[in-house]
């Protein structure tokens, strides 16, 4: 465990630094104060448009994050050959994966977070307090779990396919899961990390997500996520460095 | 004496498109006693770095075994050596400081004392007043004598250096050979790859030629001088290769 948040902890520190977090948060203020100078259609009209554009961006921008984070992380230190100074140590390369996917996964949450609060907050500068508070917290909670799963998915792809090509890949899985759902083919056997999208929910200020389906979300998140990093570490032990 | 390191019969072969494979170590069997410091040479594509890489871990061995004084290298034993690679990058958005805190808690160091040891290390391979810099602003040089310092963090008993001279002005140079030197009074063994034949024959009790993934000698410095009338390593080297006339 300690090898473990140690690379992450590694990893956050170094994408804290990086100013691509801080572009992404800049732009996601502007979309904000922009969607909130914006006036049509009646106030409760103006207010779902405004709570749809707000968290729409708020969630894309952090999966973003998290997609282009982690299709970066193991290719990167493979290419610069970086990896060679983590597995000249006591590092299991399962502990590499779990590792690189826990700084990715914190640093997308975390900017997540920051990301919510302000939008919270600017709808509560509109005084606009129709969302249950609960709900509000659900969204923020299976967003996470969303989070886990691409962070998951994206590094393991990251072990076949280029940055950008996973970036991309990573990102039309997320948004025609959204978009097309049901209509996709052999949607039954696809992972369906669309269940974790309460956006509708938040936007109309529908009922809550009763505990039980949260649960079981938790546990398809789990499953998912662990299937995933167990994969990547089974192609990685093979790999010649 | 005891043996540091021991590699019998050592095979690697790289996959080359579905069904063919090409050897990159054929049959390598040697044994560094502990103390010394092994200089390998060869020319490009002889296979040390992929016999370094072997010893690591990095890279599955076809054929082999390779143990560290008397055990079989494993991810447990791996806190006994420190490794040089030959290619010396880093996280670009840390400092050294943040950059060896990491090496040293992955390599089981204890967090109490690991910043006077971290701030030891960068004074002594000149990188004191540096400390608080990024890595992405380091020159060559620079990142060369920070890949030193995380080698020997965690004061391992193997030194395994992958062209340590490598980018280095002379005087980087020199102070890399002095702190080699000290790492050998230390009673540290030390597997050294280096083109720089000079570098070698300075600090080496043992040469290791190879060629082709073949070790082709294995013997005292000294008595390999011996061999030649004009005491010449070069030309002892250029010879086993099969390029010189000499």
């Amino acid at each position: 465990m300690p090898n473990i948040l140690t690379i992450a902890h590694g990893v956050f520190k170094e994408l804290v630094k990086r100013k691509d977090l801080y572009l992404i948060f800049a732009l996601l203020l502007i979309i904000l104060a922009f969607a909130a100078s914006f006036s049509f259609g009646g106030e409760s009209n103006f207010q779902r448009y405004f709570k749809e554009i707000g968290i729409s961006f708020t969630y894309i921008f952090s999966v973003i994050i998290a997609v282009t984070f982690a299709s970066r992380q193991v290719p990167q230190e493979i290419e610069t050959k970086s990896i060679y100074h983590i597995f000249a140590r006591p590092v299991s390369r399962l502990q590499f994966i779990l590792g690189k996917f826990l700084g990715v996964f914190a640093i997308s949450s975390a900017s997540f977070f920051v990301f919510y609060a302000v939008y919270g907050a600017a709808l509560l500068l509109r005084r606009d307090f129709s969302t249950p508070p609960m709900l509000f917290a659900e969204g923020f909670i299976l967003h996470v779990f969303l989070l886990a799963f691409f962070s998951a998915l994206t590094i393991l792809l990251s072990l076949f396919l280029s940055a950008a090509s996973n970036a991309i890949m990573s990102l039309v899985i997320y948004f025609g899961t959204n978009w097309f759902g049901a209509t996709l083919p052999a949607y039954i056997y696809l992972p369906h990390p669309e269940l974790f999208d309460i956006r509708d929910k938040i936007i109309h200020s529908w009922d809550i997500v009763p505990a039980w389906a949260m649960s079981l979300l938790a546990l398809y998140v789990i499953l998912y996520t662990a299937l995933f990093l167990l994969l990547s570490y089974a192609v990685l032990r093979k790999r010649n460095l | 004496m005891e043996h540091a390191l021991n590699i019998e019969d050592l095979t690697v072969a790289y996959r080359q498109g579905f069904n063919k494979e090409r050897l990159a170590l054929d049959g390598v069997s040697l044994s560094i006693e502990e103390g010394k410091i092994l200089g390998l040479l060869g020319p490009n594509g002889a296979g040390k770095t992929t016999l370094m890489k072997a010893i690591i871990g990095l890279i599955n061995a076809k054929k082999g075994r390779i143990s560290i004084f008397g055990d079989p290298v494993s991810t447990k034993t791996l806190a006994r050596i420190g490794y040089m690679p030959e290619i010396s990058n880093f996280y670009w958005f840390l400092t050294p400081k943040e950059t060896l805190k990491i090496f040293g808690r992955l390599s089981g160091m204890a967090k109490s004392g690991l910043t006077k040891r971290i701030g030891d290390l960068l004074d002594m391979v000149g990188l004191s007043g540096e400390e608080n810099q990024l890595v992405k602003n380091f020159s060559k040089g620079m990142a060369e004598r920070l890949n030193m310092a995380q080698a020997i963090l965690h004061d391992p008993r193997i030194l395994i250096l992958d062209e340590p001279f490598s980018g280095l002005d002379p005087l980087g140079r020199i102070h890399m050979r002095n702190i080699l030197v000290q790492l050998k009074k230390e009673g540290k063994t030390i597997l050294l790859s280096s083109h720089e034949l000079s570098e070698a024959e300075l600090i080496s009790d043992d040469i290791c030629v190879m060629n082709k993934g073949r070790l082709l000698k294995y013997a005292a410095l000294a008595d390999i001088l011996k061999e030649r009338a004009d005491r010449s390593l070069e030309k002892y080297f250029l010879h086993m290769i099969g390029e010189g006339n000499a």
